[in-house]
């Protein structure tokens, strides 16, 4: 099979059943002795099917040498929401064709985040999903998900992976962060091969020439002579858009005069969209339209809306839909969607870019039939955009009377330099010590994944009955919230009571004056919103609450051990063997030169510190006397119905510390009893006492439940077997490790920081996670032989 | 590390002052980077040790012919020497040399200069551009030369913020340290800097040889004792004279102060302090503390004090994390920092801090003034403001506002004062202190309570028993001050309702009877209202498991008590909820005040012996107004009358209409005062014995 072959395959649908031919560049990418790292096509040119199927085919059907080089990962990098519903349907599409069975598609965003995909390493995987949620992670503080498997999709995300970027150009501070880990994964190296493509449809490569970045030059891939002859290409590339440009009107008549456009420009059976540069105006132009197009087909998107309420909306974005959507900035975002009649307000010119980007995308129309109408405006009501901006965007526009992409291509692409602020090399090193937040501080890495709107809180309207919520109410979930600036909420709230929930008092407080990023809650008879219009600020507009169900866990402490409970009780010897041979599965379908012995040894040595007598006893405290299971042992897991808890002083044992410094006292090197330390995510760069643990244990001594001082109750370990090997009893333990400097050798903190500065955190993480990896299928194994990998983890 | 290993004392570097510490951190920081990534340093005393392949003279000549300074640029400030008006000695000197040495620094120098001229700057960045600018910065500049533009700034999601280390931004005044720094480097190893006087020079700086000539430049904070004026030095006056060197390594030391983006980044900091070991300055714990030194300092510095030979990279983890812990979260003030001491809430390792306030003493110029050197070690009554810390932290917030009254502001501000003295030092009259700030804050609250309700500030929480335990055991007013509170009269001295999480009542509420008249007149009033409110038949008086002396009584009613004392006192134990209060009936032994007390104080008891009281509002009314003797004739009478057997004595006094014991006018209101303190049933019992005959007889108890 050819790639044209394949891609035909790939694209049949009912309308087309003899699938499409790949344009060339598309052939170029899939076959090409090498990826390039920039792909500039524009819009509707089929991008998303030239990365994926171009992966695709290289992981699968390419030459060995190109199989083997080609990341195991497709990481689909989107800038906004809407564009990953849409990836995801025709990913899914093209592989059913193909009838690929065995490559998982994994969606991550905001509300629907997977949380299987990081299980299996050695699998083809494909994952899509927003910015903020693949960012984040990147980050190793990612978003909607246990801070203690941050490092495990860290990992998984900067080794194997082919990212992809798309839509850079609306990315923002997204793209040099993208820029930066790919030039810091060069600088630093990785375990396995990981690279970045960055598709565009206006070349932009100044934004992407960050500090580390900037010195690797980047091969580019862009349309040929024999696309542009290409006839599909020609048609979408020379598709006409006839522009009219109407004068501002008076801002009282403003919003009718934009819907009588759109009214008389509208034909039933077509898609017409309406962009507006306001909430308020797109509210009182779908309002309008209401009464000049009844029985017509109207959505309203915009970002003032609580997610449900939107997502009811987003209909409008389907191929299929028919009628008029009526939206603000909200779709300039590489959403795929075509209109014949495109009505927008006046806006910076690259946003007017964007816009005519959604009319006659495919130049499906005849010439003549597609039109744009801009409306001009009147610089009282620029905001929000700068009135200099408008006037560069109004001279433009002058000059033509239609525009189509070629018509656009002769105004050059802004100088771009990176957006700020930049990633930097020792932010991402401070960022792989996860120490603050497992002591209770909160990150926020937000700065480098998006450029947020600080000016806007979040609302949740809840029946309240005029009382303040109760104590136990929960904080309110993502889908209860709607998005509303400040300046908004200040005048619609005026009288009405906001409720926030201050955590230092761990209480329901009445807010005393609006703070930007922060959640409110508020009684619905207060009003403000309706679920058709969004936020209105009207207080007649009386929401319902949004029942939310329990969708989140209880989120796993600090303390919590849910891998040492399964279904049978299973001996400290048998599990280290288990995941030991775990580990020499993944080895075998792995390759590659990892340090196999000391993830080897991580493996066999890792739940050595359980033998520890309190540990013991909590798993063995329900067991009856003269019951089978007293006389065996020690023990790695109980069976989950007999074991009791740790007991106070010992709230925050850590039996995985426990483990590496008995490695240590065994003679063992650093980076082992790093991996092993950090297996459950818990013990990694710091070694601290938790806040509380002093005050619990009464010991100055006692650090995450382990006592390594010298007086006679200290802890200490026997020899223990661990599958075939049996270890040295350790006596004292190694405690100079705890101490800044150290004492009978260097502190945990410096060996750490020396492993750090050895292998780059990209490495590290990546070790850090094969040894989780096997610990959970090695206790998988004796639970349920057999069983499937996913799903699983600590 | 198979090479040979040198420890060397550095004499010239040293906790205080602040520069002499920074240089300790300098030289650690430039030999472990430039040429012993094994490097070690320790503090032996008072002294720096650094463990490493350089000897003295190994690490001399390093520094003057191979150390490769820092680059150190700050183009976001005027006098930089990025523009007209700038000197630009430092800058020229170092952009025209072709050293090697000063590459990095050349190269970073002309991306200074590219982003003055990419923002078009003909004088420093106007303050709303500064973010932006600094951000195109940080974006471009070289890693190495990153650490100078962390420390001296940060922006945040609500604009620039200052570490106290480094001025606004790397500048003091109008001394802006980058240049200095320039100009310095250039005096100390430039080409044409006279190696024999730059060397003895050094050795000054490093071990505190003899100083040779200095040269006239600005210090600013670092050296106060340095800083010019009056006294400095025989010889000198208008500038400041130092050592080049002891300059150029403060700054280079100063580097290591960069915040790391765990620190940075932490949202959960919510005065937003992000600079390490950085906290809010309290005017206090130290000699000349004074209310202004709050609100002219900038915030403090702690500095750590380690005693085994640790690595850079370690120390860098330490610096760029530089957190106190107390209950679990980052300490934010000079209060919390304190306290984190007493908990052991830092790196073990750490033996001591030195603290350092800026103060503004002359004019413009800030100073790094030591404060004192605070050890490591556990303190147990510390532990105890753990259950009302969150209220302290909202007490804080909101005492700071605009519309906080003053008095709660003082208030808040004492209670700070006195926590830092007690994290100092555990000493019995320190934990009085606090209780007594504790109570009299919340008395200033009670008497703002709109304050108090807006700040939705609730009343302070129960304190634990525990705090009674450290309070001085030997002195009469603590003993009495106690046996008051244990009856629970906190409700009486501001509108506080304790039944059980304290709240606030409306300031209207007619239960309080506490004034600003003193001890005695509040007793007396509390009194009185006890008895309107049991005629009433409203409530019955507490009595208190505390009792009291009848020693330390006749002390009280004597009148040589310190009664200010016992007062505040009561204030601040009234915080502790009464069941928590010890049970105590001391012997009856020693003094024992007038008789007139025992009828009196007889009188306020409901059962006596088996015997109903009846109540005699009339004779608290009487004494309250001075009318003591007729007060004791109708006492007697009462007691006689509700059919106690009156020894023989007092018997004959019941006889006259207008008989009784003469009690003094000025002294009526006091006895009346001194029955509002509990006694214990043995104690009351020996009063009983000494007004009523206790073997009941036939004979005396007839008329």
């Amino acid at each position: 099979m050819d790639f044209a072959t394949f891609y035909a395959r790939a694209t049949r649908s009912p309308d087309r059943p003899e699938g499409c031919e790949p344009f060339p560049y598309q052939v170029a990418l899939a076959t090409g002795p090498e990826l390039p790292d920039l792909l500039t096509v524009p819009t509707g040119a089929g991008k998303t099917g030239a990365v994926c199927l171009g992966w695709l085919w290289r992981r699968r059907f390419g030459p060995p040498e190109v199989r083997r080089t080609t990341p195991r990962r497709l990481v689909l990098c989107l800038p906004v929401r809407s564009l990953v519903d849409q990836t995801e349907r025709s990913i899914r599409a093209w592989l059913d064709n193909l009838g690929i069975t065995d490559l998982e598609v994994h969606v991550l965003q905001g509300g629907a985040v997977s949380t299987t995909w990081d299980a299996t390493p050695e699998r083809d995987a494909i994952l899509v999903g927003t910015q903020d949620q693949l960012l984040s992670r990147a980050l190793m503080r990612g978003y909607a998900m246990s801070r203690f498997r941050w490092p495990v999709q860290f990992a998984q995300l900067h080794n194997d992976c082919l990212w992809v970027f798309d839509e850079v150009q609306l990315m923002g501070v997204g793209a040099s962060t993208s820029a930066q880990l790919e030039g810091l994964r060069r600088a630093m190296g990785t375990a396995r091969p990981t690279r970045s493509l960055w598709m565009t449809a206006t070349p932009a490569p100044g934004a992407l020439a960050t500090v580390d970045l900037a010195d690797h030059p980047l091969r580019e891939l862009t349309l040929s002579p024999a696309d542009l002859a290409h006839p599909v290409l020609r048609a979408r590339l020379g598709a006409r858009k006839m522009l009219s440009l109407v004068d501002a009107p008076r801002p009282a008549d403003r919003a009718g005069v934009i819907a009588r456009h759109v009214a008389e420009g509208h034909q039933p059976g077509t898609f017409t969209l309406v962009v507006l540069n306001q909430v308020d105006r797109a509210q009182q132009v779908f309002g309008e339209l209401s009464r000049l197009l009844p029985g017509e087909e109207l959505r309203l998107l915009h970002a003032r809306f609580r997610p449900l309420d939107r997502a009811r909306q987003e209909d409008a974005l389907a191929p299929h839909f028919r009628g008029v959507l009526v939206a603000t900035q909200v779709v300039e975002a590489g959403v795929d969607v075509s209109a014949r009649l495109l009505v927008t307000e006046l806006a910076p010119w690259s946003s007017l870019v964007q816009r005519f980007g959604r009319c006659n995308r495919y130049g499906e129309h005849a010439p003549g039939s597609a039109r744009v109408v801009v409306v001009d405006i009147t610089p009282e009501e620029a905001s929000p955009y700068d009135p200099t901006e408008l006037e560069t965007a109004r001279d433009r526009l002058g000059t033509l009377d239609e525009v189509g992409p070629e018509r656009l291509s002769v105004f050059p692409p802004p100088q771009e330099e990176p957006a700020l602020p930049v990633l930097r090399r020792r932010d991402l090193l401070d960022l792989f010590d996860t120490e603050p937040d497992l002591a209770g501080h909160h990150l926020d890495v937000s700065v480098w994944i998006r450029q947020t709107d600080d000016r806007d809180v979040q609302i949740a309207w809840r029946e309240l009955g005029g009382q303040p919520p109760p104590a136990n109410a929960p904080e309110p979930h993502a889908l209860e919230l709607c998005r509303v600036s400040i300046a908004r909420a200040a005048r619609w709230i005026d009288k009405a009571a906001l409720w926030t929930w201050d955590p230092l008092d761990g209480a329901w407080t009445r807010a005393r004056r609006l703070v930007p990023g922060h959640v409110y809650v508020v009684d619905v008879t207060a009003g403000g919103y309706r679920a058709d219009l969004g936020f209105t600020g009207n207080a007649k507009h009386v929401p319902a609450p949004v029942d939310v169900p329990d969708l989140m866990a209880a989120p796993q402490a600090d303390g919590d051990d849910p891998l040492s409970h399964v279904g049978s009780y299973v001996s400290l010897r048998d599990h280290a063997a288990d995941v030991e041979a775990a580990m020499r599965e993944l080895e075998s379908a792995l390759g590659g030169a990892e340090p196999w012995s000391h993830l080897r040894d991580a493996a066999l040595w890792h739940d050595l510190g359980k033998v520890h007598p309190v540990f013991q006893k909590m798993l063995t405290a329900g067991l009856p006397e003269g019951a089978l299971e007293r006389a065996g042992g020690p023990y790695a897991k109980s069976d989950r119905r007999r074991a009791g808890r740790m007991p106070r002083d010992r709230k925050h044992f850590r039996h995985e510390f426990l483990s590496a410094l008995g490695w240590l006292g065994n003679g063992g090197d650093d980076l082992t009893a790093f991996l092993i330390a950090a297996h459950h995510g818990k013990v990694r760069m710091r070694v601290r006492p938790r806040p509380d643990e002093r005050v619990l244990s009464g010991r100055d001594d006692q650090v995450l439940g382990v006592r390594v001082g010298l007086d006679d109750d200290r802890d200490h370990l026997p020899a223990v077997e661990l599958g075939d090997l049996v270890t040295r009893p350790v006596d004292p333990l190694p405690q100079g490790l705890l101490v800044l400097g150290g004492g009978d050798g260097p502190s945990w903190s410096e060996r750490t920081q020396a492993l750090l500065a050895q292998h780059g955190p990209f490495r590290l993480a990546w070790w850090e996670t094969l040894v989780r990896i096997a610990d959970w299928r090695g206790t998988v194994r004796r639970e349920h032989p057999g069983t499937d990998m996913e799903g699983i983890g600590d | 590390m198979t090479e040979l290993r040198h420890t060397l004392r550095l004499d010239g570097c040293r906790p205080e002052p602040l520069a002499h510490y920074l240089k300790a951190l300098a030289i650690l920081r430039l030999v472990s980077e430039q040429v012993d990534p094994h490097a070690r340093g320790a503090w032996e005393g008072d002294t720096f040790v650094l463990a490493s392949s350089l000897d003295r003279e190994g690490l001399t000549r390093f520094l003057l012919d191979e150390w490769r300074p820092t680059p150190v640029i700050s183009p976001w400030n005027g006098g930089s020497g990025f523009y007209a008006k700038d000197n630009k000695t430092g800058p020229d000197a170092l952009t025209s040399s072709v050293s090697a040495r000063f590459e990095r620094y050349r190269a970073a120098l002309a991306l200074g200069r590219s982003a003055v001229e990419r923002f078009r700057l003909s004088e420093r960045p106007a303050p709303e551009l500064k973010p932006a600018f600094v951000s195109w910065l940080r974006a471009r500049l070289d890693d190495e030369a990153l650490p100078w533009l962390d420390a001296a700034l940060t922006i945040t999601s609500d604009g620039m913020r200052f570490p106290p280390l480094l001025g606004t931004g790397g500048n003091d005044g109008r001394l802006d340290f980058s240049n200095n720094f320039m100009q310095r480097v250039v005096e100390v190893v430039g080409e044409g800097s006279d190696r024999l006087r730059s060397g003895r020079l050094l050795a000054c700086a490093l071990f505190d040889d003899v100083v040779p000539q200095l040269t006239p430049a600005s210090v600013g904070q670092f050296f106060p004792a340095a800083a010019g004026g009056a006294n400095s030095g025989p010889g000198f006056s208008g500038n400041s004279v130092v050592n080049p060197w002891d300059f150029v390594l403060m700054i280079e030391g100063a580097l290591l102060f960069c915040a790391a983006s765990t620190r940075r980044l932490d949202a959960t900091g919510q005065d937003g302090m992000v600079f390490p070991f950085a906290v809010r300055a309290v005017g206090s714990g130290y000699a000349s503390a004074a209310d202004h030194d709050e609100e002219d300092s900038r915030d403090e510095l702690w500095l750590p004090l380690w005693r085994n030979p640790t690595s850079l990279p370690e120390l860098r983890l330490l610096f760029g994390e530089g957190r106190a812990k107390v209950g679990g979260r980052t300490a934010q003030n000079a209060v919390d920092f304190a306290r984190a001491l007493g908990e052991l809430g830092v790196d073990r390792g750490i033996s001591a801090f030195t603290r350092y306030g800026f103060h503004v003493r002359n004019g413009l110029a800030v100073q790094a003034v030591p404060l004192g050197r605070w050890r490591v070690r556990r303190n147990m009554h510390v532990d105890l403001l753990a259950p009302i810390d969150g209220w302290l932290q909202r007490v804080r917030r909101f005492s700071k506002d605009k519309g906080a009254p003053a008095s709660v502001a003082r208030a808040a501000r004492k209670v700070e004062r006195a926590i830092l003295a007690l994290c100092e030092r555990n000493d019995p009259t320190r934990v009085e202190q606090v209780l007594i700030a504790l109570g009299e804050l919340e008395q200033q609250l009670g008497a703002s309570l709109r304050f108090a309700r807006d700040a939705e500030i609730s009343p302070v929480p129960w304190l634990p028993s525990s705090w009674l335990e450290g309070l001085p055991d030997g002195d009469p007013e603590v003993r009495l001050a106690l046996a008051l509170a244990s009856r629970g009269l906190r409700g009486r001295l501001r509108p506080v309702g304790t039944h059980m999480r304290p709240t606030w009542l409306e300031a209207s509420e007619p239960s309080v009877t506490w004034t600003a008249g003193g001890l005695v007149r509040n007793l007396v009033a509390l009194t009185l209202r006890e008895d309107v409110e049991a005629a009433r038949g409203e409530r019955t008086a507490p009595r208190g498991l505390t009792g009291v002396s009848l020693d330390d009584l006749a002390s009280f009613v004597e009148g040589t008590l310190d009664e200010t004392r016992i007062e505040r006192l009561l204030h601040g134990l009234a915080l502790v909820a009464p069941a928590g209060f010890p049970r105590k009936d001391p012997p009856a032994t020693g003094r024992r005040p007038p008789p007139a007390y025992s009828l009196f104080a007889l009188l306020r008891q409901p059962v006596l012996e088996g015997v109903t009281v009846p109540r005699a509002p009339e004779v608290a009314r009487l004494l309250a107004a001075g009318r003591g003797t007729e007060a004791s004739a109708v006492a007697l009478r009462r007691l006689h009358a509700s059919g106690l057997p009156l020894r023989t004595a007092h018997r004959d006094r019941t006889a006259g209409a207008l008989a009784g014991w003469p009690v003094p006018s000025t002294s009526a209101a006091r006895l009346l005062a001194a029955t509002a303190f509990p006694l214990g049933p043995r104690t009351l019992e020996s009063l009983l014995h000494e007004i009523v005959l206790m073997d009941p007889n036939p004979q005396e108890t007839a008329p």
